[in-house]
């Protein structure tokens, strides 16, 4: 089972294959190996927005555990309900872009898109708990504007 | 209009009018920066008012105050010593500084500014019209706001209107702009709202509608300004397109409001919009657009727009109403008056290195890069009083601590001597300006004020002149002080463990033009010099790798310009290797170093440029102790910083000498 209920599957609606995730982030266990246990990072296509909360609203979650990162599936229940940490949504465009990318180095590839803005980042929590929870190496690979200030 | 600036700036500075009120020309000062100054419940203090001053004696024609919150939770509050307005306890200090106002000939406005998306600082939760996450998580948690509380919201904003023009302000503006409540509401962004506050544009803009007309009822006889976004920038976040936001300004003209205030750029807007990185006039397209749809309602504009020559060509052109300033006038307090004495040479102009707005984002008091004055106007220690005694002073090194340093004690009568070994003034910012990608007139800009304001004020540079312990002993007993404002220079003994470091050549010696460099460059310290010059030979052809020992480059950065440098680095597709170092340096290039046990890479590389580690050149200090009464180190020759401390410390010591 995954976030609401929703039985995980091989293939997430349009956000792509769990198990190719699975195997792609698991090349940036260093990456990863600073999140706290629990942090939790979802990724949604546009569209999710307006379908949120029904059933098929597909949700990637990228789950920091004790064994290292877990990738789910799970359905978006909307911003106000879900429990990520950092929401990224992406396009359609990016979305074949990064599921082209798996194979080779996808998180170069999300830093491109959030960068031309295909990739739209949310943090549901403060920087200092984002802090606090290991996520600043992270968000820096990815080069989000952790500071703002952006002016 | 006497002063002959007045006479070429003939549309700058004649009368306006707002409401009933005349005034005197066509700035307005723009609340553009909270300062940060004031207490953490939202008193004003004697160092905001020592402040505000300043600002009255700016001599724009409309002073608007910076935005206090208008509610007693703090919602709206977004700075950690923002101003409040929520109660009658905080007048006393609001109607000073209107009284500051009114004495300089100014109209007094007051901003009220509910944060919304970036307000609650210190609640854990910020409030908007829907539930949509932070993409800067710098800002709180959103919560949704309820019907209830925008009546009491609105109501709270009409109050706070009330007090300010109970205590003499001659009228109130409100900020719907920025990302703040106001612009949350009108954003398709942020304002997902099925209800009647929701959903259409007209919909989306009744809260500022309902908020305008309460206010106006409020304060019928006092003009009300709204600041509203003619360019979001968030388009990519679905945000509102310029047509948007221009119906918006149209609602707001029906409504009746005196005064639209164009801006642009959320804070959380993925692109520049003040920065160094945005030619001034870039933005004025926004003001003539709603200049042409709203010829009966007073425009007011400002954005990335420094020049009063260019302003006043915009009021001749019908492109706003109002020159609406802040950024130059925290760099230069006297811009106006410079302008109006026909003195713009003379001007210390905001090189947008946006360390105002940086600061803030660390919850700490703005303050400005061209004003070390700022913010210190309450302490003495800051003022430019008469020398006690006059001295002969020499000042080693022509840089900006240097100069700060000389100009600043020639204004205090002090006889002033800067020696330069170099053949101009600037130090090494002459020639790092020379290589930044953003705009380097502005930084040269800092120079030439140098060059003038010496002129000036008397103080003599001999170029070409090296103060060592030799030449030391040629000027013995002819000067009472001595600072050393030599500056800082690449550590080549801390290299000197790397096989090959004779190679390397200094970032210095690239940057003025002294060393060619070849096709292939290794620039080692990925610090703001190191990124500077990687960018610039990058451009110029060469393939540069940046090696940095840090996890990240650009530890040395300001927030708003480690973005940017980052952004650069990856557009110009420069190769960077951090938590690296050098291990070897040979002729065909550098053995580059990781964190873990046998992690090598081989860089081929025709020029290896070392930027750091630095260290402040202080040799002279030990050796002149005892050849002079008083001896004195400023800027990087204390340690190797930057610009901002140069120009504070340089400014600092000339005030106490």
């Amino acid at each position: 089972m995954s976030e609401n209920g929703a039985m995980a599957s091989t293939f997430v609606g349009s956000v792509g294959d769990v198990g190719r995730w699975q195997v792609a982030l698991a090349a940036y266990k260093s990456t990863f190996s600073c999140l706290a246990p629990g942090s939790r990072i979802g990724l949604v296509v546009e569209a999710a927005l307006s379908d949120a909360g029904r059933v098929g609203s597909s949700m990637l979650v990228w789950q920091a555990t004790d064994q290292g990162l877990r990738v789910q599936a799970g359905n978006f229940p909307g911003f106000e309900q879900t429990d990520v940490d950092i929401l990224m949504v992406a396009d359609d465009a990016a979305l074949a872009s990064m599921n082209d990318s798996l194979e080779a180095d996808v998180l170069a590839t999300v830093r491109r898109l959030i960068r031309d803005g295909k990739i739209l980042f949310f943090a549901r929590k403060t920087r200092r708990d984002l802090d606090n929870a290991g996520y600043e190496d992270l968000l820096d690979q990815l080069g989000f504007a952790f500071m703002g200030a952006c002016r | 209009m006497s002063r002959p600036g007045e006479q070429k700036l003939k549309h700058l500075f004649q009368p306006g009018k707002i409401g009933k009120f005349v005034t005197r020309n066509r700035i307005k000062y723009g609340a553009c920066c909270v300062s940060n100054y004031n207490t953490r419940d939202g008193f004003i203090t004697d160092r905001e008012l020592a402040r505000t001053k300043v600002i009255a004696a700016t001599g724009c024609g409309i002073i608007t105050n910076q935005g206090a919150y208008p509610d007693p939770l703090g919602e709206g509050k977004s700075y950690f010593r923002q101003l409040a307005l929520f109660d009658d306890k905080f007048l006393p200090q609001f109607e000073t500084i209107a009284g500051y106002i009114h004495k300089a000939g100014g109209i007094a406005i007051q901003q009220i500014l509910h944060a919304g998306r970036y307000g609650g600082i210190d609640l854990g939760y910020c409030v908007q019209p829907s539930v949509v996450p932070q993409t800067l998580p710098h800002f709180r948690p959103p919560r949704e706001i309820t019907k209830d509380q925008i009546r009491e919201t609105v109501k709270q904003h009409a109050e706070a209107a009330k007090r300010a023009v109970r205590v003499g302000f001659d009228g109130t503006e409100v900020t719907s702009f920025m990302g703040y409540l106001l612009a949350n509401f009108n954003s398709k962004f942020t304002n997902r709202r099925t209800d009647e506050y929701g959903g259409s544009i007209e919909n989306r803009g009744r809260f500022m509608r309902e908020l305008i007309d309460a206010i106006k009822q409020a304060t019928p006889d006092n003009p009300l300004s709204v600041r509203l976004n003619g360019a979001e920038l968030m388009d990519r976040w679905g945000g509102n397109t310029e047509d948007e936001c221009l119906e918006l300004m149209q609602q707001a003209v029906d409504c009746g409001v005196d005064m639209i205030s164009v801006t642009v750029g959320w804070q959380e807007a993925p692109d520049s919009s003040i920065g160094r990185d945005i030619p001034p006039g870039h933005w004025n397209y926004l003001s003539a657009r709603a200049k042409k749809l709203f010829p009966n309602t007073l425009i007011a504009f400002g954005n990335k727009l420094p020049d009063p020559p260019m302003a006043n060509d915009c009021i001749a052109n019908g492109e706003f109403d109002f020159w609406e300033v802040c950024r130059p006038l925290l760099a230069d307090p006297d811009l106006v008056h410079k302008a109006a004495e026909d003195r713009l040479d003379e001007v210390r102009r905001c090189v947008g290195s946006l360390n105002c707005l940086s600061r803030l984002f660390r919850d700490l008091p703005y303050t400005c890069t061209m004003n070390p004055a700022l913010g210190h106007e309450v302490e003495p220690e800051y003022h430019i009083t008469k020398a006690a005694v006059k001295k002969e002073i020499m000042v080693i090194g022509a840089g900006p601590a240097g100069m700060e340093c000389a100009i600043t004690a020639a204004k205090r009568g002090h006889s002033v001597t800067v020696y330069e070994r170099s053949d101009r003034i600037g130090g090494a910012l002459l020639h790092y300006a020379n290589n930044d990608l953003a705009r380097p007139e502005d930084l040269l800009s800092v120079v030439h004020h140098y060059e003038l304001m010496s002129k000036k004020h008397g103080v003599q540079v001999k170029l070409n002149t090296e103060a060592n312990a030799k030449f030391m002993r040629s000027v013995l007993h002819k000067y009472d002080v001595a600072i050393v404002a030599s500056g800082a220079r690449v550590d080549r003994e801390a290299l000197q463990g790397i096989p090959g470091a004779e190679r390397v050549v200094d970032a210095m010696d690239v940057a003025c033009g002294k060393v060619k460099v070849g096709k292939r460059v290794v620039v080692i310290g990925g610090g703001k010099i190191g990124l500077t010059l990687a960018e610039s030979l990058q451009r110029q052809g060469a393939e540069v790798t940046v090696v940095e020992r840090e996890k990240r480059i650009g530890g040395d950065l300001t927030p708003a310009f480690k973005w940017r440098h980052s952004q650069w680095v990856e557009t110009l597709k420069i190769a960077t290797l951090t938590s690296s170092r050098v291990g070897k340096i040979t002729a065909e290039g550098v053995t580059v170093l990781g964190e873990k046990e046998g992690q090598e890479t081989f860089v081929e590389a025709d020029t290896v440029i070392a930027t750091s580690p630095r260290k402040a050149n202080q040799e002279v200090l030990h050796e002149f102790e005892w050849m002079i009464d008083e001896l004195h180190v400023c800027g990087d020759a204390v340690a190797p910083r930057g610009l901002d401390q140069a120009i504070a410390e340089g400014y600092r010591l000339g005030c106490r000498i």
